[in-house]
């Protein structure tokens, strides 16, 4: 059945665009302007593109630019999610860059870029599309990673994500080349139907295509062994910058990646199920073990956020409607910790400056137990510890893996969390069982937008830990797929 | 059409493109060799356009030079900040974060 075509799919990317345009006039207008209303301008992009896509969710699926972008319910829930984590992005930068001198329009015009480059990553229905709006969102966050110019850190991570980047962008392209060697399309759908009986697919070049595609988004979802740059570029790049990559551009790659191999090849998924699991075994242990060596917090959730990787990969190889639901509701969870374990983050000064090194927390539950408390609960639901929302999103993950009868994955990957727990539950330990410093008085951070954020990021993992079969039933209604 | 030619150097374009990313030290050089990964993808696309007598690769090829042009601006203009503050390009030289 022929999918209606309408602009209108495209109104929340436009939404934000226009924001971003916006910003960039104001900006030309009076030069150098600083303070709140920046980030008070892009909230309205955001909220704006949050409601239009919202109206999408009643629809019926409908498709625009030739078939290139799809707007279907699944697109609506990605688009929530990456939607969410820039508001919470945006309400945590200012008093950040404040501070650092950085609170200038061209920040919010680049979040809002890849802002928009994510979710339309997220409703790409070709590959000519996923490469254009990967590529949106990534040279919009290099030049995040390195915004705090003077600091050699945040140059070193934006190059380095800049080269790895780019060489993944081409391990992607590469990939596309064959796809359409092999297929003689790029659109997911007619690949699909090229691959099916009757189809006149060429399967060793397709095989290979999905294996370059499959390295290209690996590298944009942080996967072992494609991460190496995402502990670097966590760490180095504004803390702001680093919540919002962590959050959105896993909630995009992990949408396309779905899309891709699910939605578009799932005649090959005896050949890239079984590579798949084992890049997930790779991530989940690799990065456990990893992180328990870290001494930087920031470093640390680095690698905290590409053990997540590996639980959403876990969903993506189980490829069924319990799968697909599950790597939503994860992605949903997920992005709502990460960055409140940012946030937290960002909320412990230190001077001028944030607290990263380990060393610094101790005693943090004493002098400011409330804040602590607040981080301690946010490490315990990356953990997965049963009351909170991270419990829930491993649960149906794991859950899902089973019934698609990959229950050694499960088994695997409940093993990876144990020694995951252990570095989360380490923080909590040095902040709440040692004494704190003399003459430090452990100062927060008083700006009332990283508060709202830190609130709404509380708000979810509670609600998804209270009500989890809500939000499961929510994820399973945005299935299936859109043509 | 004879095709293995053309497919073959562009394999051998983007293995020199993968070696020269991983063994290379120097800023500008690790740029030209994503460069020459691209451009290696790039040909793929307009041989298989040959082969099939369907435009569209060569449509994708014109998009995809345009992005990268946007992509290498991004990447020099983070070469010269990082020349700026260290007057060097080696990459090995950034190592302010380690494990």
């Amino acid at each position: 059945m022929p999918v209606v075509q309408h602009w209108t799919v495209l109104l929340p990317e436009l939404a934000l665009v226009g924001g971003a345009i916006f910003l960039l006039l104001i900006d030309a207008a009076k030069p150098s302007q600083r303070g709140p209303h920046l980030a008070f301008i892009t909230l309205v992009a955001v909220v704006t593109s949050g409601v239009l896509a919202f109206f999408q969710w009643s629809h019926p699926t409908t498709s625009a630019l030739g078939g290139m972008v799809v707007g279907d319910k699944f697109g609506v829930f990605a688009r929530f999610i990456i939607l969410g984590a820039g508001f919470l992005a945006t309400l945590t930068a200012p008093a950040y860059l404040h501070r650092r001198g950085l609170d200038r329009a061209e920040f919010y015009a680049l979040l809002l870029l890849s802002t928009a480059g994510m979710t339309l990553l997220a409703v790409s229905s070709d590959l000519v599309m996923v490469f254009i709006t990967i590529e949106l969102l990534s040279l919009a966050l290099y030049v995040m990673a390195g915004f705090e110019r003077g600091r050699l850190e945040s140059q070193e991570a934006s190059m380095k994500y800049f080269l790895l980047g780019a060489f993944a962008s081409a391990f992607l392209l590469y990939g596309i080349a064959f796809v359409f060697g092999g297929t003689g399309t790029t659109n997911l759908l007619r690949i699909r139907a090229e691959t099916s009986l009757g189809g006149v697919a060429d399967f060793r070049l397709v095989g290979l295509a999905v294996a370059l595609l499959a390295v290209g988004l690996g590298f944009k979802a942080a996967m072992v062994p494609f991460h190496m740059w995402t502990p670097d570029a966590y760490q180095g790049a504004p803390t702001p910058v680093t919540a919002f990559m962590a959050g959105g551009t896993k909630a995009a790659a992990f949408a396309a990646l779905l899309r891709v191999l699910v939605l578009s090849v799932p005649e090959l998924r005896w050949d890239w199920q079984g590579p798949l699991a084992a890049l997930t075994v790779l991530t989940v242990v690799f990065a456990s073990i990893i992180a328990v060596s870290q001494t930087d917090v920031k470093r640390m959730l680095a690698y905290s956020s590409i053990s997540h990787a590996g639980f959403v990969a876990i969903a993506v190889v189980a490829a069924s409607r319990s799968g697909i639901a599950a790597a939503l509701v994860y992605l949903l969870v997920y992005t709502a910790m990460t960055i409140g374990a940012f946030g937290c983050v960002m909320l412990f000064r230190d001077g001028d400056g944030e607290r990263v090194h380990l060393a610094k927390y101790s005693g943090l539950g004493v002098r400011r137990p409330a804040a602590a408390a607040l981080f301690a609960f946010f490490l315990f639901s990356l953990a997965g510890i049963p009351p909170t929302g991270g419990f829930w999103a491993k649960w149906y993950v794991f859950f899902a893996a089973i019934r698609s009868h990959h229950a050694w994955l499960a088994i695997v990957a409940v093993g990876a969390s144990v020694i995951a727990a252990f570095f989360y539950v380490r923080v909590a330990v040095v902040m709440f069982m040692q004494e704190p410093p003399e003459g430090d008085e452990m100062e927060l951070d008083s700006s009332v937008g990283l508060k709202i954020a830190l609130a709404l990021c509380l708000l979810v993992v509670v609600a998804v830990g209270v009500a989890p079969g809500f939000f499961l039933h929510l994820a399973e209604k945005a299935l299936p797929f859109g043509g | 059409m004879y095709v293995a030619a053309p497919l073959l150097l562009s394999a051998f374009m983007f293995s020199c493109g993968v070696y020269g990313v991983l063994a290379r030290r120097h800023g500008v050089m690790l740029l030209m060799a994503v460069e020459l990964l691209i451009t290696s993808a790039n040909l793929n696309l307009i041989v298989f356009s040959q082969l099939l007598k369907n435009s569209l690769g060569n449509i994708i090829a014109l998009f995809i030079i345009a992005v990268t042009a946007a992509e290498v601006g991004i990447g020099i203009a983070i070469v010269m900040l990082l020349y700026r503050q260290r007057s060097t390009v080696a990459v090995d030289e950034l190592h302010l974060m380690k494990w």
